[in-house]
């Protein structure tokens, strides 16, 4: 009699597959590009602070920039890297050796979105450091909402590789990265814009509706409140904002591992 | 077939997802009065530093932007640095200018005065008028401070300019509009993108055009019904317009907001400019006054003793209260 093979536990089995992607990713030339660009930014900055900025308001307004813009390239970042995943591996023809290994399609998928968003979410980490340590801070903040933002950009770049790999399957590439790049840039205005234009008349209901399933990441993002001055969150819409990410996430995780799974190879 | 908790957690998701417009409109993290980035004196500030003119129009949010670019349609295309004062603007309908003489601004916190109910009336803005203000720089530098030459008269022939020294030329208007329904759109929370858009088609005169300014001002209080001084700017349009009873509960509505959100001793704060004070004293005695002509005079000093207890003292409703009425009616 024949022992059984012994499967490896199913979390090193995710963990090999996000491996992969965390090795690709310091590889390829995104990352160092939007490295660049926010150290640009910081060195403007630091000789902005060298130089003397001549207000308060001025340093709020670098540091609203600066985090507004280590958000925005490590979305763009996540975008990027989750829209290609699968379909590269499909192209190139790694996806088969890979499945080949004793890994479920759901454990593939688990590993390529966990990897993902953890890589995205350790970029925004990295960013934020160099902004906060470049810009000079002359007004108070509220560190409680600081803590605040961090959190909801983590779950905002989760909700990002999500829906980025799910979309992957069902459209080109270029197409996904152009519709959720429009959708975290004007998610929120589309929603308005539409509630406006039917306001007061017979589909203002149905547009009220319709706005809520649209994604809107512009939620998640606190950055201007934080330099705002205002205060922290309180926990009832803390925990919503986190059930809001959760929920698209999730919903975009098992929409996409149900497709993936379901697909002929 | 996948495992029962994966089902689980699958059904639940679908449930939650279906369950979002129950509950996500109520989610409104960047929703709050005042701030840094809409604190005139802070927007004032900043644009004084060389970073903010480096970077130009992309130094505010998309709808402060717009607020910008309205300033330069206002002046013909000319690019003068920011220098409206748009609370005062958006509080009275006059094209105030920060620096200007308190006293060539009347806004409709002076009701209730001396002239009683005797409201601010915006004068129509004509083609092409002349005002009185300069000095305020251009964008575009002057030729004696401009060290590109050739290249800089180039840049001051293609692009509209004047020399700043000249006074300000001021067009109608018109053109201003669609800057205020964008800005709307983009941002329906902007408050004082409704009340400028209001003044502006009020200011217009025709029917059709005050008619216009309500459904503006009906659409932002749809938006912000916590935003007391729409309501207070509602109240002035149907007042004007003769429709005095439909005022008083606008003017009701604006107080009772107002009282309810000023801050114990009114001063100002990043969230209470003096603006809002101004507005809020407005509203309340407009109450009281309202209330007095034409609602039940018997509850005016009812009213104006409940709003004394907030405001802490104010001349007008101290009469209001005693019976010695303002204004010469």
């Amino acid at each position: 009699m024949t022992a059984a093979p012994v499967l490896p536990p199913a979390r090193d089995r995710v963990l090999l597959v996000g491996r992969g992607v965390w090795i690709e990713i310091v590889r390829r030339k995104e990352f160092y590009v939007l490295l660049i660009l926010v150290a640009l930014f910081c060195l403007a900055a630091l000789a902005v602070s060298i130089v003397g900025v001549s207000n308060p308001e001025t340093a709020t307004l670098l540091l609203n920039m600066g985090l507004t813009l280590a958000a925005g390239a490590a979305h763009l970042l996540t975008l990027v890297t989750a829209a290609r995943q699968i379909p590269a591996e499909i192209e190139n023809r790694t996806l088969y050796p890979m499945l080949a290994k004793p890994i479920g399609r759901g454990e593939f998928f688990l590993g390529k979105w966990a990897a993902v968003a953890s890589a995205g979410y350790a970029v925004f980490l990295v960013l934020l450091v160099l902004v906060w340590a470049s810009v000079p801070k002359m007004e108070s903040y509220d560190a409680a909402l600081f803590v605040q933002l961090v959190l909801l950009q983590g779950v905002s770049i989760a909700f990002m590789a999500a829906a980025a790999l799910a979309l992957s399957l069902w459209m080109p590439t270029p197409v996904v990265l152009v519709l959720l790049a429009l959708v975290y840039a004007f998610g929120a205005k589309g929603a308005n814009l539409l509630q406006a234009a039917t306001a007061g008349g017979a589909l203002e209901g149905p547009a009220r509706v319709l706005a809520a399933y649209l994604p809107n990441f512009s939620l998640l993002n606190v950055v201007t409140r934080f330099t705002d001055g205002i205060g922290a969150l309180g926990g009832g819409q803390l925990l919503g904002l986190l059930a809001y990410a959760s929920v698209w996430t999730a919903a975009a995780f098992f929409a996409g591992a149900r497709s993936f799974g379901k697909r002929p190879l | 077939m996948a495992p029962p908790q994966i089902l689980a957690l699958r059904a639940g998701t679908a449930a939650a997802l279906l369950s979002l417009p129950l509950w996500v409109p109520s989610l409104a993290p960047n929703e709050y009065d005042g701030g840094r980035s809409t604190d005139i004196a802070a927007i004032e500030a900043r644009n004084t530093s060389a970073v903010a003119r480096l970077l130009g129009e992309f130094r505010a949010s998309m709808s402060d932007m717009m607020f910008i670019k309205t300033e330069k349609y206002l002046h013909g295309g000319i690019s003068y640095a920011p220098h409206m004062d748009l609370d005062r603007t958006a509080q009275t309908g006059e094209l105030a200018h920060k620096g200007g003489k308190p006293e060539d601004v009347h806004g409709p916190h002076e009701v209730g005065g001396a002239s009683g109910m005797a409201a601010l009336e915006l004068e129509d803005e004509e083609e092409g008028e002349e005002e009185e203000h300069a000095g305020v720089e251009t964008l575009i530098p002057t030729p004696d401070k401009d060290f590109r030459a050739f290249i800089g008269a180039l840049h001051r022939e293609v692009k509209p300019w004047r020399d700043p020294s000249l006074d300000h030329i001021h067009d109608s208007g018109t053109e201003l509009l669609p800057w205020y329904r964008l800005m709307t759109l983009s941002n329906p929370h902007n408050v004082r993108g409704y009340m400028i858009g209001a003044w502006w088609l009020k200011g217009f005169g025709t029917d059709e055009q005050k008619a216009e300014a309500v459904k503006f001002l009906e659409e932002g209080l749809r938006n912000n019904p916590k935003a007391f001084q729409l309501w207070l700017m509602m109240g002035y349009l149907l007042r004007q317009d003769g429709q005095h009873a439909e005022a008083m509960e606008y003017f009701h509505k604006a107080a009772e907001l107002a009282a309810s959100t000023r801050p114990a001793d009114g001063t100002a704060t990043p969230g209470w400019t003096d603006y809002k004070e101004e507005d809020a004293r407005a509203a309340m005695r407009l109450s009281v006054l309202s209330e007095r002509e034409y609602g039940d005079p018997a509850n005016a000093p009812q009213l104006a003793a409940k709003y004394l207890e907030s405001l802490g003292e104010d001349g007008v409703l101290q009469r209001a209260l005693t019976g010695e009425m303002p204004g010469g009616e």
